[in-house]
C-alpha cells in the first residue's frame, strides 16, 4: 500500500476524474441551455459544440481507463482506510485516501446514472445526426448472480440461533440484496450485498431510521451518534476482512458478530472494567474471541 | 431523544449557589464538553377556582426549551397531556375556572453542553420574581440509548466522574424497576416537576420558625 508510484497513480486518477467531471458538467450545461441569446447560431453549430463536448468526455474516459490499468489490483485483504488500523492504533492521517476514494466512488456512481440518462435523451433528440457520432460500446455493468433465495436461507439459519434479533432479507430497486437486523431497542443495522460480497454496511441507533422519506434504504447515511459511527467503522473493518473469502459461512459469522453489540450500553470493558473511556462505551467486539474492549484498551 | 436523568445537586455549606454551579461547569468543561446554548424549563401552577368533586384541583404546565412548541400539562395525581403551546392562551382565557398561583412560577435555567453523545444541562432553580438560587439541577441525556435499564450504568459512571451522588427521582426509579422500559417525550418534564415540587416543599419548611416544622425535616434540594 505504501508504494509511492501507486499513490502517484491514484492522485492522477483523482485529478483526471475531476477534469472529467468538469467537461461533463460543461457539456450537460450546454445541452440544458441550447438557446444562447447573445450569439445567434444555427442548430448545426449547437450540435457540433455538444459533439465536441462528448468527444472530449470519451477521450477523458479513455485516459482514465488507461490509467486504471496501471493501478495494481490488491490481492487478499483490500487495505482501504480503516483496515490499515485493524490491530493497530488508528490514526486519521493514514486514512485520507479512504475519504477521497469514497467521495469519488459516490461521484462516479452518479456520473454513471446521469450519463446513461443523458445518452438516452441525446439518442431521441439528435435523430438523424446520430450517424455522425459513433458511440463507444456501452459497457455492461456486471451484476453478480442473484442469490436472493440463498440469502433467505442464511438469514433463516442465523435467525434460529438469535431468537431475540429480528432479521430480514430484502431486495432494493437497484438490485442490492439487503439484510436488515434489529436488535431489540438497542440498535439496527443494514448490510447491502451483491451475491455474498458486502458492498456497504451501517449500524444506527434504535431511534434512527435506515430509510429515507421515500422509503428507500439510505445508502450513504451515517448515524448521528458517535458510538454507532464507531461501531459502523468496526463493521466495515470486519466486512473488509471477510471480503478476502466471501462465502455464506463468513456472512453468518458476521451476523453473529454484529449481534455481539446487543450489550453495547451495558457491557463493561474486559480490560479496564469501566463503561466509559473518552465518553464512549467499549465499541470493540473481537472477531474471534468476542472479547469486549474500548478502542484504547485493546492490547 | 435518548434516556434523560434529572437530579438535584446538593448546595454546599457557606457557599453560594453560583459557586457550586461554576465548580460543576468547570468539571464538565474539563471532560471536553462544548457549550451548546442555554436552556430553561419552567412550570406554571394553576388551581381550580371552584372545587371539583369536593377538591381543589391543581394543574402544572411545564415548558421545556428543548421542545419550544409544546406545553406539557400535568393534572396533580392525575393524567397528563402534551399540547401545542397555544394551550397557554387557552388557560389565560379560563382564569375564572383555573387561575395561576401567584409567585409560584418556578424555573430552572442555565447552560447546555454537548459531550460526545451526552447532552448535559446545569441549571439554577428560581421561584417567582426572586432571583436567588433555590436549588441546582443537573440533567444528563444519553442520546443514543432509549432503554432506562441499559443507560443506567453509563449515566451513573458519568455522575461518578462528576463527583455527584445519583439521587434519582421516584419517577426515574419507577422506570428502572420496569424491565425494557423505554423513554417517552414527557419523561423529562415529569422529572423536573417532581424536583420542582420538592424545592417548593423545602422552601415552605425553611420558612417555618425552628422547631415548628413537622417531622421528618426535608433536606433542602433533596427528595
Ligand atoms: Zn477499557
Amino acid at each position: 500500500m505504501a508504494d509511492p508510484a501507486q499513490n502517484e497513480f491514484i492522485q492522477q486518477a483523482i485529478k483526471l476524474t475531476q477534469s472529467l467531471r468538469y467537461s461533463l458538467s460543461k457539456t450537460l450545461e450546454r445541452v440544458a441551455h441550447p438557446a444562447d441569446e447573445s450569439k445567434e447560431e444555427n442548430e448545426g453549430d449547437y450540435i457540433n459544440s455538444v459533439k465536441e463536448g462528448l468527444i472530449s468526455i470519451s477521450q477523458e474516459i479513455e485516459d482514465l481507463e488507461k490509467l486504471a490499468t496501471k493501478l495494481k489490483p490488491i490481492n487478499g485483504v483490500y487495505a482501504l482506510g480503516s483496515t490499515l488500523a485493524f490491530g493497530l492504533d488508528s490514526s486519521q492521517e493514514k486514512n485520507k485516501h479512504y475519504q477521497e476514494l469514497n467521495k469519488s466512488y459516490r461521484y462516479l456512481q452518479k456520473v454513471n446514472i446521469h450519463s446513461n440518462t443523458s445518452w438516452q435523451h441525446l439518442q431521441q433528440n439528435m435523430g438523424q445526426h446520430r450517424r455522425n457520432y459513433v458511440p463507444k460500446k456501452k459497457k455492461v455493468h456486471q451484476l453478480a448472480t442473484n442469490r436472493h433465495e440463498n440469502l433467505s436461507v442464511i438469514v433463516a439459519t442465523v435467525q434460529r440461533n438469535l431468537p431475540h434479533t429480528a432479521l430480514s432479507a430484502t431486495k432494493t430497486a437497484d438490485n442490492f440484496n439487503v439484510i436488515q437486523m434489529t436488535q431489540g431497542k438497542v440498535f439496527k443495522a443494514a448490510i447491502a450485498l451483491r451475491g455474498t460480497n458486502i458492498e456497504w454496511i451501517v449500524v444506527k441507533a434504535s431511534n434512527e431510521k435506515l430509510h429515507n422519506e421515500n422509503g428507500e434504504l439510505d445508502m450513504w447515511g451515517q448515524s448521528k451518534y458517535e458510538v454507532f459511527r464507531k461501531i459502523t467503522e468496526q463493521a466495515e473493518i470486519a466486512a473488509n476482512m471477510m471480503s478476502a473469502n466471501a462465502n455464506e459461512i463468513a456472512l453468518q459469522h458476521l451476523l453473529k458478530w454484529l449481534h455481539g453489540y446487543h450489550n453495547i450500553f451495558t457491557a463493561k470493558c474486559s480490560k479496564c472494567s469501566k463503561h466509559l473511556k473518552q465518553m464512549l462505551p467499549p465499541v470493540i467486539r473481537e472477531f474471534r474471541s468476542n472479547d469486549i474492549f474500548h478502542e484504547q484498551c485493546r492490547a | 431523544m435518548g434516556v434523560n436523568c434529572v437530579i438535584s445537586v446538593p448546595m454546599e455549606e457557606n457557599k453560594s449557589g453560583q459557586y457550586v454551579i461554576t465548580k460543576l461547569q468547570k468539571k464538565i468543561e474539563n471532560l471536553g464538553a462544548k457549550k451548546a446554548g442555554h436552556f430553561s424549563v419552567d412550570c406554571e401552577t394553576y388551581q381550580s377556582q371552584i372545587p371539583i368533586e369536593g377538591q381543589v384541583k391543581v394543574i402544572n404546565n411545564v415548558h421545556d426549551t428543548e421542545y419550544p412548541a409544546s406545553t406539557f400539562s400535568f393534572v396533580e395525581n392525575g393524567p397528563h397531556l402534551v399540547a401545542d403551546n397555544t394551550l397557554d392562551m387557552l388557560f389565560a382565557k379560563m382564569d375564572s375556572f383555573y387561575a395561576p398561583k401567584k409567585n409560584f412560577k418556578i424555573e430552572a435555567k442555565g447552560v447546555r453542553y454537548e459531550l460526545n453523545d451526552f447532552l448535559i444541562k446545569v441549571g439554577s432553580v428560581i421561584i417567582g420574581q426572586n432571583t436567588s438560587v433555590k436549588g441546582i439541577l443537573l440533567q444528563i441525556d444519553y442520546t443514543p440509548c432509549i432503554l432506562y435499564n441499559d443507560s443506567w450504568g453509563i449515566i451513573t459512571e458519568l455522575l461518578h466522574i462528576l463527583g455527584i451522588n445519583p439521587n434519582i427521582t421516584n419517577f426515574f426509579k419507577s422506570r428502572l424497576e420496569k424491565k425494557e422500559s423505554s423513554v417517552d417525550y414527557t419523561d423529562c418534564a415529569q422529572q423536573y416537576l417532581e424536583l420542582f415540587n420538592s424545592v417548593r416543599k423545602s422552601m415552605t419548611v425553611n420558612q417555618q420558625p425552628p422547631g415548628m416544622s413537622s417531622s421528618p425535616v426535608m433536606i433542602q434540594g433533596r427528595m
